[in-house]
């Protein structure tokens, strides 16, 4: 088992492409850090070079101190399970899970015991003369772990490896590889695309987005899951984040007396807050509001902040999620800095979390409150969340 | 009204069929005739159908002194050959193709291209030249070494494609497994693309065993090969067609057994992308 650290880590490809920029963090003995984003935000690239299987332009890799940038796959004791499990196709499952063991020179009865303690953990002694073309993807799935796990290697890259498996499966196998790694406590750097998936399972998820040139960084925010969720840093965090996404609002500030008073940019909507230092600051421009879904509560008419008609009701038995319209100009939170000059027209659409007994009928009006203690705020330009 | 349709359609599939039958099985089916009827009634005009088949012809290229039995075993000699000289080369060359970053690597294939497309009939002194020099002339090995001119960048070509379609993420798995690229070329790649082994090294018997320009000029008397003792029947004294035609027939056999053999291979090789692990 090891810590590691990736110091400032960059990655050109020979077409000029940008993949990866800037990239400090370190994961500690044990833990499990998820590595989440859009496609094209590096995520796979960062694991691949973590594996060794890509060269990186600058910045330094080490594993428990020791700087490894320059070592060959072979030689830096990790295991990694791969999108399609890339299992030998010509090797029996008993075969693939020995292969790595066999290149280390180990002993044949150590290789059997070890492959067999992994199999019966895996619950895979059953399938262990099958070929893999044998077997459920499922199954498949538990062979790829097994191959990883037989190894007790010094950490575990894992490259979306449930991304292949149906629903009902993933969440499954979600909730089995959570256990198996407090269970085996080895280092572990998971890759996905699904926000839920780094939510249930990483100890920390470390939030990448796509990068342009080498100034930018890729990583925006690495933090447990509820501190994302409550302390997004900027506007993409706060997007990506959270199911449904987070609404944003442009809203125009003005200081009055020990208060703030918040006017929705193209409609009659306002409130007012108490100041706080860093957000008076901003009196007089442009800021912009998030609200999580659930921070809407359905109220009477009299004290309503929005009072919209509701095209677009989503019944999930638990909640409902409500969509409507307010006549602002949306928030595109992957260019922060373009949007300011957003022409003043088009619909915001927002998304707010109702007891399902309040569903409105389609088109009434629904009158809604918010929260305004929990609201977010962000800079239009840079992106950044303004807190004291 | 449909259902005629289809019949008519089905018709016309078997018509088609039987037109393609005819224009690659009839030529067979005629020199199988042609071995086994009378001399005389070769070129008869009208053709004659009907005749007495006798086996004079293959009695006297296979057992008669002096004629074709010794260079059958000299073509499977030389064929087979061909094939052991050629996969310890071809086959780790097409691996280091698809696989590695090489300099030039596009040139090279393009170069192995020229050479196929190249007629034969030009290497034909050069090499007869160099052989003779370092005293090869008239030796199987001779004929083995200038058919790799052909055979190697064929199998190559065909080799590279099989290997092309092996997913680079099962060598990735093997070099995180802690595997050097000789164990992931001899463990896991080349074991998936057996059946493109196969294939290939049916195609380097073939060409070897058809190939008449290179045994006709380094082989000798006591090494030439099937094809050459074929042409012989051409003689300044008239032509043995049926003697021909029973020689081309033996030398359709050891190819059609080998496909007959590693048929489900062939099918296995040429449909290889479907079916990843």
């Amino acid at each position: 088992m090891a810590s590691m650290t990736f110091d400032g880590i960059g990655k050109t490809f020979p077409d000029g492409t940008v993949a990866v920029a800037n990239v400090s963090f370190s994961v500690a003995d044990g833990e499990f850090v998820v590595l989440v984003g859009p496609s094209g935000c590096g995520k796979s690239t960062l694991l691949r070079m973590a594996a060794g299987l890509e060269t990186l332009n600058s910045g330094r890799l080490l594993m428990d101190d020791a700087d490894v940038t320059e070592t060959e796959p072979q030689d830096r004791d990790i295991a990694m399970v791969f999108q399609n499990y890339a299992l030998y196709p010509h090797m029996s499952v008993y075969d693939n899970m020995a292969f790595g063991l066999q290149q280390r020179k180990m002993p044949k009865d150590k290789i059997d015991k070890l492959v067999r303690d992994a199999a019966e953990m895996l619950d895979l002694t059953r399938y262990l003369e099958r070929k893999p073309g044998a077997l459920s993807g499922g199954q498949r799935q538990r062979v790829a772990m097994g191959r990883a796990i037989v190894r007790h290697p010094m950490a575990f890259l894992m490259d979306e490896p449930l991304s292949n498996l149906d629903a009902k499966l993933r969440v499954q196998m979600r909730g089995e590889l959570k256990l198996l790694n407090q269970r085996l406590g080895v280092t572990t750097l998971y890759v996905t695309h699904d926000q839920v998936e780094a939510m249930t399972m990483g100890d920390r998820v470390a939030v990448l987005k796509p990068v342009f040139n080498g100034q930018e960084s890729n990583l925006q925010q690495i933090d447990t899951p509820q501190m994302l969720y409550d302390k997004p840093t900027n506007l993409f965090v706060a997007g990506f984040i959270g199911s449904p996404a987070m609404n944003f609002v442009r809203v125009e500030l003005t200081a009055e007396a020990g208060s703030l008073k918040a006017a929705v940019t193209g409609t009659k909507i306002s409130f007012s807050i108490p100041a706080k230092a860093t957000l008076s600051a901003y009196a007089g421009r442009q800021v912009i509001v998030g609200i999580r879904p659930e921070m809407f509560q359905v109220c009477p008419e009299s004290e309503a902040l929005f009072n919209e008609q509701v095209p677009v009701a989503e019944a999930l038995g638990a909640d409902t999620f409500v969509f409507f319209d307010i006549a602002s100009p949306p928030v595109n939170i992957n260019d922060a800095e373009d949007t300011e000059d957003f022409p003043n027209k088009g619909k915001n659409r927002l998304v707010a979390r109702i007891p399902p007994a309040l569903t409105p009928r389609p088109n009434q009006l629904l009158p809604l409150t918010v929260d305004l203690e929990k609201l977010h705020w962000f800079d239009p330009v840079t992106g950044t969340a303004i807190r004291d | 009204m449909s259902r005629r349709h289809t019949s008519f359609n089905t018709a016309l599939t078997y018509a088609a069929g039987l037109l393609f039958l005819a224009i690659f099985v009839g030529p067979i089916l005629w020199f199988i005739a042609l071995a086994i009827r009378p001399a005389e009634t070769a070129f008869t005009m009208p053709p004659q159908l009907t005749f007495e088949p006798n086996l004079d012809a293959f009695r006297h290229i296979l057992v008669d002194p002096g004629t074709n039995a010794p260079q059958l075993v000299n073509s499977l000699i030389v064929a087979i050959g061909a094939v052991l000289l050629n996969l310890p080369f071809s086959v780790p060359a097409a691996y280091a193709l698809s696989r590695f970053k090489l300099r030039g690597k596009k040139n090279i294939m393009l170069w192995y291209l020229g050479l196929l497309m190249a007629p034969p009939v030009a290497f034909l002194i050069p090499y007869f030249i160099l052989i003779t020099r370092i005293g090869l002339q008239g030796s199987y090995f001779s004929m083995i070494l200038v058919l790799q001119t052909l055979t190697i960048p064929f199998s190559v070509w065909l080799m590279k494609s099989f290997i092309d379609e092996v997913p680079v993420e099962l060598e990735e798995a093997a070099r995180v497994d802690g595997a050097r690229w000789y164990t992931i070329m001899l463990r896991i790649t080349l074991p998936i693309v057996r059946p493109g082994i196969i294939v290939t090294s049916m195609f380097a018997f073939v060409f070897a065993w058809n190939n008449a320009a290179f045994p006709l000029v380094l082989s000798s008397r006591s090494t030439a090969t099937l094809p050459i003792g074929t042409l012989g029947y051409f003689a300044t004294s008239g032509v043995t067609w049926n003697y021909i035609a029973a020689a081309a027939v033996l030398a359709m056999i050891p190819p059609m057994i080998i496909f007959l053999v590693f048929d489900r291979y062939v099918v296995r090789g040429l449909t290889f992308g479907s079916v990843k692990g």
